[in-house]
């Protein structure tokens, strides 16, 4: 071998050298793009494949009153699905199924002649129905659990609470609202699985997790008062001949919804049977024209301002206004002379209440009227509630500006009213209205708890209290509107309506079709209850002294018959949680004299810091006050006998 | 003689590579030892004698002089023909997964292909030393070469095995390079061979169905992708530094083959990207080696021994990794030292004891050899 020809030799070997050593590189690039690069995608794809992972949800949580009733559960029950491509006989098949599951023949014949692996048959099924499956024993047809909700009562409370989907989504009230706490997480087991489908733990941890159970709900609704007030409007929307009826029974002091209904009712177990307008919550999510319950407001509002004087009188022009090009008439044809402000609410007096708004001027009684809560979502707990409608006051016209005060022309729903009215029962000061007190785990821990929240001051306590003894006149007077509302022994106070309905077919206010309205609370000197009853279009009687008034008194009645045994020994429910009793007076309307008594403990709430300064000081109290602004709550409850206890507690709010 | 000198590096490599093999055979293969033969070392015991007798077969390769080897050319070529024959008498041939690759004899069962190649390097090292006069002349030269080749190719291919037919073809060229063939001949060559290995691809539709998936491995994720993609997987979720020896999960059966074809992403998924990096390096230090000892051997024999045996190496190891990164289709070759397999094991212990044998020479005088060879 020559030397040349070794070192050719040589060259060639070293250029295969090369080569070689240029595709190992390459390997060792290769390999940085599949482990580094796309690490995370196919670590994704390996996870996906090594693990299986069954979800199991967990039962969905209870509602339950604010007594611990149950209002709605959930139960596991059976559901029928079928693998069409095992089953070979589909006509022996679908007429046995059929026939124990009462479907039709059809139907389930062709669900199986699909081509497919999975499809159900009937879901949810009773476990009668279920037994009868199981003895069939067919191949292909198979049962699976799954939770149904049930409603207690036929659906006591259905609108407040809603309704679940068939894949147990709230899809309605407060099982939409709440729905993630209701549903909770749902459980994931994990498994590890070789790639025959075999199970094995894997190393870290059992392999299950528990992410986190469903809460309970516990309203504010006391289902037996619930209860009256279902039965109760459901018999005036009968015996009146309505279309439906909204009534709402709230505590003044605190904001809780003690009921919430709607006639005609629904029973959320079988949601699917009404029509989306049954279900739907009218109490929050429908306006209309509140009428004369609104007179209240707007008296209370000059009242507040200073422009009228308490016992001022106002001509009332013999039962014909002319303002602009419009005259405007009292309710059935009556006509007053003078009035004093008592007087126009007493007798619901539409001039009147335009000649105080006058005083007041446009922007003033906007103002108000924006105050009490109108025209803005009270927030309630509730999905789907609606704001109304309260028009600019550079837009209202004369005519608006006199109709406006007496309630036609604003947009309202039924909660704002009684929210409003009880501010007013409520010393002046607004709490918001809710449902749900509290959320409470599967081990009875409380996760969430809900207290009042004071929205703001309205008007001064002052004006509230005279508020308050116009409206005890308008129930106790021989001659007020709202006689019907009269409780033996107990001072109500409260104010009837009637409003035309907006007939939207002729554009104009209907004269036929009306709303009959009262909103009261009781008892007048220390409120402790609010009702707002509506009834649609009643055909009877169309006043709301005649047909909404005797509803409010039945279950007002009823409501202090069931917690005391005798309204007549003049007992009614105190502070829910206290359970104590306290006695009434008579008196009929509330003149600031009762906090004299000295036996008692002051009704503090409402008051400013140094209202209550004095009073206790009077009182030889002492206090612990937390926070600034107005009292909203105390320890102990005003009227509660001052033992050898000379201390009270204090919770203020500014209001906002 | 004077004392020997063997390339110690080229040994360690070998001993590194045939240890982490051993292991990682047995963390791959236990499950599957366990749920096949209730024994989860079965596959490990049976590694560990064809350790020894590879080892065994090193030693003694490196103690004959290869230029003994010589003397064998022929007779391994006639060897390697009769067994490849035998192969398809019914009875010899083992049938495994639609492939007669193993000839049974006795008790034990062997795969002829792993000498056929080392026969072919032999006859080619011996045949262009011998012709090296005329080595640009084409008949001369190709002729009986090419027609031995034709032959075995042919008898491999019946087997089937596609795979080794491509690497003898392979290592044929590159001898035919490294003897310094005319660049035109081999183009000619070329240009024949490419053809029929295409036309041999679309012939088997399997091979096609490989290719296919091999272009679009996640078209079809669950029938002919799903090899390479649980390679991939492997790949991936063994990241930078890997889950851990012992821990992967992708050999519980979602790999096909983990402890022969695919124990480079067993490795992968167990010991990440370092550890492939190691594997690929160490194999890379090999090569080098090996071409070190055929460019610095003393004699042509001794050189394209050296150069043939190391291609050899080179090609399985690189289309084995290249197979389960998905850059190659999928072939069915193990890698040399850490897949288990005896034949493969112990062959390629043998060849690093020809290589180990070669190198010991190198310091001797060039002309001292070439006398030992005229004589």
């Amino acid at each position: 071998m020559t030397n040349q020809a070794r070192k050719w030799l040589r060259f060639r070997i070293v250029t295969v050298l090369i080569f070689f050593s240029i595709l190992f590189v390459a390997l060792v690039s290769r390999a940085f793009q599949l482990q580094i690069l796309s690490r995370d995608a196919l670590k994704a794809k390996a996870e996906k494949q090594h693990t299986r992972i069954l979800k199991i949800q967990t039962e969905r949580g209870h509602i339950f009153d604010r007594n611990g009733k149950v209002l709605a559960a959930s139960f596991v029950v059976d559901s029928v699905y079928a693998d069409p491509s095992q089953i070979k006989d589909h006509k022996g098949v679908s007429v046995k199924l059929a026939s124990a599951l009462g479907l039709k023949k059809r139907n389930v014949m062709e669900k199986l002649s699909k081509d497919k692996k999975f499809c159900w048959i009937a879901r949810k099924i009773s476990p009668k129905q279920s037994q009868a499956i199981k003895k069939l024993n067919v191949d292909g047809i198979y049962l699976i659990k799954e939770p149904k909700r049930y409603y207690t009562n036929k659906g006591l409370a259905g609108h407040l609470l809603g309704f679940v989907g068939m894949d147990s989504e709230g899809l309605a009230g407060l099982e939409l609202k709440y729905n993630e706490y209701l549903k909770g997480a749902s459980k994931r087991v994990s498994w590890g699985k070789d790639a025959r489908g075999h199970r094995f733990y894997l190393e870290d941890g059992d392999g299950s997790k528990e992410v986190g159970g469903s809460c309970n709900l516990i309203l504010t609704i006391d289902s037996r008062i619930q209860h009256i007030v279902e039965v109760q409007l459901q018999k005036a929307v009968e015996e009146t001949g309505s279309k439906g009826g909204i009534t709402v029974v709230m505590d003044p002091r605190t904001g809780e919804i003690l009921a919430m209904a709607c006639e005609p009712g629904f029973n959320p177990t079988v949601f699917s049977d009404y029509s989306s307008d049954i279900r739907r919550n009218k109490a929050i999510a429908d306006c209309f024209d509140p009428g004369s319950v609104f007179k209240p407001f707007v008296v209370a509002a000059a009242l507040e301002e200073g422009v009228v004087e308490y016992d001022e009188l106002f001509d009332c022009e013999n039962g014909a206004f002319v303002v602009g090009r419009k005259v405007i008439h009292e309710a059935e044809g009556e006509k007053y002379g003078l009035l004093t402000l008592r007087e126009i609410l007493k007798h619901s007096s539409n001039i009147g209440s335009a000649k105080v708004a006058q005083k007041l001027g446009k922007e003033r009684l906007y103002q108000y009227v924006r105050k009490f809560g109108f025209g803005t979502r009270t927030a309630i707990d509730l999905p789907g509630e609606a704001a109304g409608i309260i028009r600019n006051p550079q837009h209202w016209t004369d005519v608006d500006f006199a109709t406006i005060a007496f309630g036609q022309g604003v947009s309202v729903t039924a909660i704002q009213t009684i929210t409003a009215m009880s501010a007013i029962a409520n010393q002046g000061v607004m709490i918001k209205p809710y449902v749900v007190r509290g959320l409470v785990d599967k081990n009875g821990k409380v996760i969430k708890e809900f207290t009042p929240t004071v929205v703001g001051r309205t008007v001064s306590p002052l004006t509230a209290h005279r508020i308050t003894s116009f409206l005890t006149g308008v129930v106790s007077d021989d001659d007020g509107t709202g006689q019907n509302a009269r409780i033996e022994n107990v001072a109500v106070a409260g104010k009837t309506g009637t409003s035309q309905k907006f007939d939207f077919d002729a554009g104009f206010y209907s004269s036929d079709k009306v709303k009959a309205s009262f909103l009261g609370f009781f008892p007048a000197e220390d409120p402790q209850i609010t009702i707002l009853v509506i009834l649609d279009e009643p055909q009877t009687k169309k006043w709301g002294g005649q047909a909404a008034a005797p509803v409010f008194k039945t279950i007002s009645e009823q409501i202090l018959r069931r917690f005391h045994r005798n309204v007549g020994e003049q007992e009614l429910i105190a502070d829910e949680e206290n359970r104590e009793l306290k006695k009434i007076s008579s008196s009929e309307a509330p003149n600031g004299q009762k906090d004299m008594d000295e036996s008692v403990m002051p009704d503090f709430r409402g008051m400013s810091m140094r209202e209550i300064v004095t009073i206790a000081r009077e009182r030889d109290l002492n206090l612990e006050i937390i926070g600034s602004g107005w009292a909203v709550n105390q320890k102990p409850i005003p009227g509660s006998p001052i033992m050898n206890q000379l201390y009270c507690k204090i919770l203020m709010s500014p209001g906002y | 003689m004077d004392e020997k000198r063997y390339d110690l590096t080229i040994l360690l490599v070998t001993l590194i590579l045939v240890t982490m093999g051993t292991v990682m055979i047995y963390s791959a293969s236990s499950i599957i030892a366990m749920e096949r033969f209730k024994d989860g070392y079965f596959f490990l015991k049976k590694q560990m004698i064809f350790v020894f007798l590879g080892l065994g077969a090193m030693v003694i390769m490196s103690k004959i002089p290869y230029y003994y080897l010589r003397k064998c050319a022929y007779l391994g070529i006639f060897l390697s023909i009769v067994l490849l024959i035998l192969l398809l008498v019914p009875g010899f041939g083992v049938k495994v997964g639609g492939a007669k690759r193993w000839l049974r004899i006795g008790g034990l069962t062997f795969q002829v292909t792993e000498l056929v190649k080392v026969a072919m390097v032999l006859f080619l090292a011996h045949f262009l030393t011998k012709k090296h006069e005329r080595i640009k002349e084409f008949f001369r030269i190709f002729l009986v070469p090419l027609t031995i080749c034709f032959v075995m190719v042919g008898l491999i291919l019946g087997q089937p095995d596609f795979g080794t037919s491509v690497v003898i073809v392979i290592v044929m060229m590159f001898m035919f390079y490294f003897a310094g063939c005319r660049v035109i001949h081999m183009a000619g060559l070329a240009a024949v061979f490419v053809p029929a290995a295409v036309a041999l691809i679309m012939h088997k539709s399997y091979r096609l169905e490989r290719f296919l998936s091999f272009l679009d491995p996640w078209k079809d994720p669950t029938d002919s992708g799903f090899q390479i993609i649980q390679s991939f997987i492997s790949f991936g979720s063994g990241g930078a530094f890997g889950v851990g020896l012992g821990n992967s999960l992708q050999k519980l059966f979602y790999l096909p083959e983990p402890h022969t074809d695919f124990i480079l992403s067993v490795i992968a998924e167990e010991g990440g990207f370092l550890m492939v990096t190691i594997v690929i390096g160490l194999f890379i230090l090999l090569i080098i080696r090996g071409f070190m000892i055929s460019i610095h051997s003393s004699d042509l024999f001794g050189t394209l021994m050296a150069g043939g045996l190391t291609i050899i190496l080179a090609m399985e190891a690189f289309i084995n990794m290249a197979c389960v990164m998905g850059l190659v289709p999928t072939k069915g070759l193990t890698l040399p030292f850490v897949s288990y397999g005896g034949t493969s094991l112990i062959m390629s212990m043998a060849i690093i004891g020809i290589l180990l044998n070669i190198s010991s020479y190198i310091h001797h005088d060039e002309r001292e050899t070439e006398k030992a060879f005229e004589s």
